[in-house]
């Protein structure tokens, strides 16, 4: 009768074991207590000797293949001699043989893979029997080690090219199978944040907490990273802005993750996009940024229900209020005060009284209710680009403190050296095309926001007054807001309480 | 019901045109050749079959010797007979039944499969009624260009009854080409005979229903065979179209080398021997005095010794190489 | 019939042969015409045969061989009965004795009486007799559904011929193609079924003038694309640029092949291909199962495995005699939507 060598039980806690490597192969001979196999467990990985000395008659369970302790592995006896009846998977229960079963018939390719030289092989510790039963249904979004991952032939050579190991892709195509486009997408992403083992959960969670893998110590085997590493960094992360991810979810969902900082962009910056198709001649490949902010655009126009209302304000006081306030302000520091400024901080205020304006559209859920009235102020780069910068809580903070925010982050911005953070999650925009003449216009909103305020030019204007007609400093504020959210009436009053703000901007101080 | 409508007198004076040494050399080729592909058949050394053309010489030869080197033949999956009285090489024969790159088609077709295009021998072919349309085809050619060639049709009885005869010969008629169909009504298609296969029991009367003659003559008589075809073939020269002949002949052995021959009598047979056509014409030149019974033993002797040097040179060739395979499928 | 532009697409490279310079637009059947009447002032051996050749209609059923028989006469344009067999087989007798036989069997759906010359005799002739035979013949037929022709009018047989070695097959798909193959057909010193198509014969295209001749073998890109190759015969060339127009708006590039001759195929002009792409689609009038299709499939699973980031996928007739009435026959044959659902298909991944 054989000798059954089972998987031993290694340590007081442990349940299961993977067995990584076979030392030994069907037929050798091996001597008692010499090393016979690698078992992989929850405290590493460990040399397992022979119980027996002896010929290995069969390996019942392949490498890769994770079982329950005392599970019969393999068999040692003497040449000729009768293998266990039961043999096999006999030991095993349903699902666990199943997935003894499957292992074994992905061991060969598991093994080929391995030889091919893959990383992420050591990251493999083996899916739990019942787990791997259950997977062979679902879409799984990436392969489970010791599985079959199913590519196509395009995909599989572009993932040799590229040293891509197809194990760690999610695929897009059908029953997810992997496609080329699913390679050529991993490889423009960062690859600390892929090539990590992570499971699709805490995948899915990190992008939910905005947490990044990149900075998660993974518990699970082979430093997988789990759901519960996930919930913990986000909980010990420090205090973010109070914006939720909404621009960053756009910019993710632009496909293109930048390998560096969006503020380095430059002219020539190539597309690490999906799709690496060569250009056709005449066409020329957009950068990074024309790409994002169309992207943006076509978003926006696709899927609100943009209205724009026009208003005529009356800037005489505010020019009258600036020119006495610029002086002050420079001598604390603040070497201009600019209109957009002005303009955002009666904005902000009309903010808080009109707080429905800051709801934002949630398809197929709601509205998300935002407390924070973060208002971006739209800058235009040269020689190219549009960015949004953000100034936090401007309903709470000075008018000089935002003017003194605004210069800096234009110059920086104008230097290509704004951070993501201080471009996301805003609330409201307020978009300035004065210096060019233009009088009203019909801004597009900056999804996910619901509104945002246009402020044309500042100029002398004949205006009715008490029936005469006299000159009057105006400024046309166009208002553009997502009908889904808003009505007319409430979106006109909030346009009205601002245009009031800017007639009497004394009440733009802190009072 | 067709008539042979020639005096003795025709036919006479036919045989005094017609080289009967030429003849007797020719039907002693024929004989002493398939009688050796029989033989090498059975012996294993020929692949596939052999159809023997043994007791059918004087049609083979009484219709070839009526011809033009520049007329058309086209044969049957009998088709040695035909091959041998156009003057093809018995040699280059005998290497293509052995499956020799020397053969005639490199090889490439075997038995039923030789064909001497020089000689405007159109080939053996292994689909009955398959050459019905190469000779009407050839015979167009002949009009078109204006050659003056004449195409002959050789084809069993069994191919009587292929959609195609009725076909080509309407054409041939109605076009008037200079086609002679020439059935060699061996009795037997396989294994049926042709007097219950042909309805109607009279072959050349169908000739009649397209408006051309049809004539039965006795395959087994050289003259009889060379007397009708010279006229027929004159006939289609002339430009007056096409014709039936229909030669009443025998195989002595099967319809090929492996036929069990259950489906006739042994006496059949020999009574069809006892009307050999060689042996007419061995006694024919020797009454004649156009030679000596030794001339003619002496001409056998010289016939199998050419055949003898045919099988030895087949023997000694090589067969076709691999890297011929793929070649010559197209142009 | 009204003109289909979709087939006048400028192809890809340019059209070889046109001395002057001048293109004209004229039907598929006037670019056959053409052919005909130039290789047969050209060569005295070329000769036309088949029923209802001469007289009918000024000369054939589509007017192919218009005005023929006046020109070169009856001995070299001539009618024949009822008898496909009898038309082959003596075409293939006069092509091994020194003729250049041009030889029409009407509807390729009779060419199963003409099987034996064309399979037997005719194919293998050369090879049988250690190639010391040739049989130049040209057998022309036309094929294809539409037009309530019914099942035994309507079909496509062309992978019949595709199955025989010896044989030539040609599909043109436009009249400059149709004239520049048949008379390079004309010239071959091998038999080539050269199969036209009834709905394409009244169909207009530019043809270069001059002594245009378009070797076999020679596949067309007739739409240059980025993502999904698609191999179309006959009228499923002009339905493939159709989709084409439609899918660009969505921002799918197809690339459109004609192969022209499917034997010889140029197979290395579709392997290039579908190397750029990726994705194939074949599409032919002919039945799906054993279709012409398969086998360019086979050969582009052999040569480019690797480059294959979807199942190729076949758009061609469901394998059913094709129907007489309107709605059915349209549903039996691949149309321009089956080919715009597939390329979609194939481009978001879900196949």
């Amino acid at each position: 009768m054989a000798t059954p060598v089972i998987m031993p039980v290694l340590s007081l806690t442990m349940e299961e074991g993977t067995v990584a490597e076979w030392l030994k192969d069907e037929g050798e001979a091996v001597a008692r207590d010499e090393p016979l196999l690698m078992v992989e467990m929850d405290k590493g990985t460990v040399e397992v000797p022979a119980p027996a000395a002896g010929v290995v008659r069969r390996i019942v369970v392949q490498p890769g293949t994770t079982v329950p302790v005392r599970t019969v592995i393999a068999e040692i006896g003497a040449p000729g001699e009768e293998l266990s009846a039961a043999g096999g998977p006999g030991d095993l229960s349903p699902a666990q043989a199943a997935s003894a079963e499957a292992a074994r018939t992905d061991a060969a390719s598991a093994r080929a893979e391995a030889e091919a030289g893959r990383t992420g092989a050591s990251g493999r510790s083996a899916a739990t029997a019942a787990g791997a039963a259950a997977n062979a249904s679902t879409n799984i979004a990436t392969a489970r080690p010791g599985e079959r991952v199913f590519a196509s032939p395009r995909a599989r050579m572009r993932a040799r090219a590229l040293g891509v190991d197809l194990a760690v892709l999610r695929g897009s195509g059908p029953s997810g199978r992997i496609v080329e486009a699913d390679v050529l997408a991993h490889r423009a992403a960062p690859p600390d944040e892929s090539r990590l083992v992570v499971t699709p959960l805490a995948r899915r969670l990190a992008q939910e907490r905005g947490v990044a893998l990149a900075d998660v110590r993974g518990s699970g085997p082979g430093g997988r990273v789990t759901q519960e590493d996930v919930l913990r960094a986000a909980a010990t992360r420090p205090a973010e802005p109070v914006s939720q991810v909404t621009q960053a979810d756009m910019l993710r969902a632009a496909a293109t993750r930048p390998a560096e900082p969006v503020s380095h962009v430059t002219q020539d910056d190539m597309l690490r996009a999906a799709a690496s198709r060569p250009a056709e001649p005449g066409v020329q490949p957009l950068s990074r940024i024309r790409r994002i902010t169309a992207e943006r655009m076509a978003a926006s126009a696709r899927a609100a229900a943009r209205v724009s209302l026009f208003l005529d304000a009356d800037f005489t006081e505010a020019v009258r209020f600036r020119q006495q306030l610029e002086p002050e302000f420079n001598r604390l520091g603040v070497a201009r005060l600019p209109w957009d400024a002005i303009v955002a901080r009666a904005a902000a205020l009309g903010l808080a009284e009109h707080r429905h304006l800051l709801a934002q559209w949630v398809d197929g859920q709601g509205l998300r209710i935002v407390d924070a009235v973060d208002v971006g102020v739209a800058v235009t780069l040269e020689p190219e680009g549009l960015v949004v910068p953000v100034l936090r809580q401007a309903d709470r903070r000075s008018l000089r403190e935002l003017a003194a925010e605004l210069l800096e982050l234009v110059s920086r911005a104008r230097a290509g050296r704004l951070s993501p953070a201080e471009m996301q999650g805003g609330s409201f925009s307020i978009t300035n095309l004065g210096a060019y003449r233009i009088d009203g216009f019909t801004p597009i909103l900056n999804p996910p926001e619901t509104a945002i305020l246009g402020v044309g030019r500042i100029a002398e204007r004949p205006v009715a007054v008490d029936g005469g007609i006299v000159a009057r400093t105006m400024c046309t504020l166009s208002l553009s807001f997502d009908h889904r959210v808003v009505d007319g009436a409430p979106a006109a009053a909030f346009l009205a309480r601002v245009a009031e703000l800017l007639e009497r901007p004394y009440a733009l101080l802190g009072i | 019901m067709s008539v042979d409508l020639r005096t003795p007198a025709t036919i006479a004076s036919t045989a005094a045109q017609l080289d009967l040494r030429e003849a007797l050399r020719l039907m002693l080729t024929i004989r002493l050749f398939d009688e050796q592909a029989v033989a090498l058949f059975r012996a294993g050394e020929i692949r596939g079959s052999t159809h023997p053309y043994i007791g059918m010489e004087a049609v083979g030869v009484g219709v070839t010797l009526a011809l033009r080197p520049t007329d058309y033949v086209t044969s049957t999956h009998r088709g040695h007979g035909h091959t041998i009285a156009k003057g093809g090489d018995v040699r280059r024969m005998m290497a293509e039944l052995l499956g020799r790159s020397t053969g005639y088609s490199g090889g490439k077709g075997g038995s039923m499969h030789i064909a001497d295009m020089d000689r405007h021998m159109l080939g053996a072919n292994g689909i009955v009624g398959g050459g019905m349309g190469l000779a009407t085809g050839a015979a167009l050619t002949a009009r078109l260009q204006h050659t003056g060639s004449v195409a002959v049709c050789f084809f069993g009885d069994g191919a009587l009854e292929q959609g195609v005869l009725h076909e080509t010969t309407n054409l041939a008629a109605i076009w008037k080409l200079p086609v002679v169909y020439v059935c060699e009504n061996n009795q037997y298609a396989m294994s049926t005979r042709s007097d219950w296969s042909v309805a109607g029991g009279d072959p050349a009367s169908r000739a009649a229903g397209y408006g051309i003659p049809g004539l039965t003559v006795d395959g087994m008589d050289l003259v009889a065979v060379h007397s009708a075809a010279c006229d027929f073939v004159e006939r289609a020269r002339r430009g007056d179209g096409p014709a039936y002949l229909i030669c009443t002949t025998y195989r002595y052995h099967g319809h090929h080398a492996a036929d069990p021959l259950n489906y006739r009598e042994r006496e059949e047979v020999e009574r069809w021997r006892q009307v050999d056509p060689i042996e007419r014409v061995k006694r024919a030149v020797v009454d004649g005095g156009v030679m000596t019974a030794a001339e003619v033993a002496e001409l056998e002797r010289g016939v199998e010794a050419e055949i003898e040097a045919a099988v030895e040179f087949g023997k000694a060739s090589p067969e076709p190489d691999p890297d011929q395979l793929m070649t010559d499928i197209y142009a | 019939m009204s003109t289909v532009q979709d087939l006048s697409t400028p192809h890809a490279g340019p059209l070889p042969g046109g001395e002057g310079g001048r293109t004209r637009e004229i039907t598929y059947a006037e670019a056959l015409n053409e052919a005909l009447r130039e290789e047969m002032r050209r060569d005295p051996a070329v000769f036309v045969m088949g029923e209802d050749v001469a007289v009918w209609g000024g000369g054939g059923i589509f007017g192919v061989t218009r005005g023929l028989v006046e020109e070169f006469g009856a001995e070299r344009v001539r009618d024949t009965p009822i008898s496909e067999e009898a038309i082959a087989a003596v075409a293939v007798g006069a092509a091994a004795t020194g003729s250049r036989p041009v030889a029409e069997i009407m509807y390729v759906d009779f060419i199963g009486l003409a099987m034996e010359p064309i399979v037997n005799q005719a194919a293998k002739l050369r090879y049988m007799f250690g190639g010391k035979a040739r049989v130049p013949l040209v057998i022309r037929a036309q094929e294809g559904a539409g037009r309530g022709n019914a099942a035994q009018h309507s079909q496509s047989l062309e992978a019949w011929f595709c199955h025989i070695p010896g044989l030539k097959v040609v599909t043109p798909s436009t009249p400059a193609d149709a004239k520049g193959l048949l008379k390079s057909a004309i010239r071959d010193d091998n038999p080539v079924i050269f199969l036209e198509h009834k709905a394409l014969y009244f169909t207009k295209g530019g043809v270069p003038d001059g002594d245009l001749t378009i070797p076999l073998g020679v596949a067309d890109v007739k739409r240059v694309g980025s993502d999904v190759t698609v191999v179309g015969v006959h009228t499923m060339v002009g339905k493939a640029l159709q989709a084409a127009r439609q899918l660009a708006t969505e921002g799918i590039e197809l690339e459109v092949i004609d192969p022209r001759s499917l034997v010889p195929l140029d197979e290395q002009a579709i392997v290039e291909s579908v190397k750029k792409t990726g994705r194939l689609i074949v599409s032919h009038e002919a039945y799906t199962r054993g279709g012409y299709g398969s086998e360019i499939i086979s050969r582009v699973v052999e040569a480019a495995f690797d480059y294959l980031d979807a199942p190729p996928v076949r758009v061609c007739a469901r394998d059913v005699p094709v129907p007489y009435s309107a709605p059915l026959e349209t549903a039996a044959l691949p149309q321009v939507e089956d080919l715009v659902t597939a390329a979609r298909a194939l481009v978001h991944n879900e196949r």
